[in-house]
């Protein structure tokens, strides 16, 4: 299974989930991306530099609070008209999976899914 | 025959918007324009829509009444596409000096609607003809734009204050920042500076994509987390269990109103 698959995979697998894309969290780009609605690039940009400034607090946190998660693998952001989910790889740098959904009960299904989708990618899948 | 000039696409979206608008309101049918008459507002978005097309569509001076149930709530005068003045009707006439610019003058007529709209009735507008005598807008007015901005600012402050009292009960610790370098916090010494330190640096750790209203959750030690609000120029951080997470987030897509039609919108 291709990459672009198994994020078609992921997005139709879980309820609400309308965008799922697998991205580099160096350069802020979004590498592959399945969207049940045309997604234009301005908004794939926005969603990523939202993932860079969440996993940069994340970090900061982890910097000045002793006893905090060394690296934070996942992060949340909710805006008005979404819940988005940001998942980075453990073991490969900068790989990152995004996913919108439009409820909070989805975040669980979301993070798992990802993190398994990081994995495979990890592995050169 | 005159000159033809090549037509060129317009750069600035939001010009080439307003203009789309224009358009459309020039080519409607006067039944339509009769009906927008009868609109009313309940609320500060709806109140800044019907006020943006009448002073949008104002050149010459004219004033207008802002009613409930017949009664008159306020009077407007607008001309040249600004909102000139603005006076409750409850309020004494005083000497008050005239506002010394624009964003001064949005602010001051931003607080009276606010008020008008926290009275919580449905308000409708009322043309009175022509503006007469005093009330032509001399003094500093404001544009559409920057009364809606000003009424912005005033919802988001009510907007996190919203979310901090709903959650200040189960909060382990908070950080409260407004604009312009205001800090509150209350909480464990350690914990408050860590958070303070992240809510210093909110413009480019919590507000990507302009100023428009988010939430983030990060992890914290000891199956905490922290829940990070920020909206226009304000930033609220609060740490939580994480037990208490699920209960603080549906505070906060109440609070935006995070539903099923906004969603769609």
């Amino acid at each position: 299974m291709s990459l672009s698959e198994r994020l078609d995979a992921m997005r139709s697998d879980i309820a609400g989930c309308s965008l799922v894309s697998f991205g580099d969290l160096q350069t802020a780009l979004a590498l592959r991306t399945s969207s049940a609605a045309p997604c234009p690039r301005e908004q794939l940009d926005e969603i990523f530099a939202q993932a860079v400034a969440s996993f940069a607090a994340a970090d900061r946190l982890a910097q000045d609070m002793a006893g905090a998660e060394a690296r934070a693998e996942d992060t949340l952001v909710m805006t008005p008209r979404d819940l988005r989910v940001f998942v980075r790889s453990q073991s490969n740098g900068a790989d990152v999976i995004c996913a919108l959904g439009d409820s909070p009960e989805a975040v669980p299904a979301m993070i798992a899914s990802a993190r398994e989708l990081l994995r495979i990618a990890a592995r050169g899948g | 025959m005159g000159r033809m000039i090549a037509a060129r696409r317009m750069q600035d979206c939001d010009t080439a918007g307003r203009l789309r608008q224009k358009l459309v309101r020039l080519s409607a049918h006067a039944a339509a324009l009769l009906a927008e008459r009868d609109e009313t507002a309940s609320d500060s978005a709806s109140l800044m829509r019907l006020l943006t097309r009448e002073i949008d569509d104002a050149v010459l001076p004219r004033s207008l009444a802002l009613m409930v149930q017949g009664q008159e709530q306020a009077r407007l005068t607008i001309s040249n596409r600004r909102l000139a003045a603005l006076d409750l009707a409850d309020a004494a006439q005083t000497d008050a000096p005239q506002p010394p610019d624009s964003e001064t003058a949005a602010q001051m007529h931003a607080e009276r609607l606010k008020r008008l709209v926290g009275r919580g009735h449905d308000l409708s507008l009322r043309p009175l003809g022509p503006a007469t005598g005093t009330n032509r807008g001399g003094a500093a007015s404001c544009s559409a734009r920057q009364l809606a901005a000003a009424l912005l600012a005033l919802d988001t402050e009510r907007r996190l204050e919203c979310v901090f009292r709903a959650l200040r009960a189960s909060a382990l610790a908070w950080v409260m920042c407004r604009g312009e370098g205001e800090t509150r916090a209350e909480g464990p010494e350690d914990l408050v500076a860590c958070m303070t330190g992240l809510a210093e640096n909110h413009a480019s750790h919590c507000q990507v994509g302009g100023k428009a209203p988010r939430c983030t959750i990060l992890s914290l030690p000891k199956a905490s987390r922290l829940l990070i609000a920020a909206d226009g120029d304000g930033c609220l951080l609060v740490a939580l269990h994480k037990a208490d997470l699920a209960q603080a987030m549906q505070v906060w897509r109440d609070v935006y109103g995070q539903t099923d039609s906004a969603r769609r919108a």
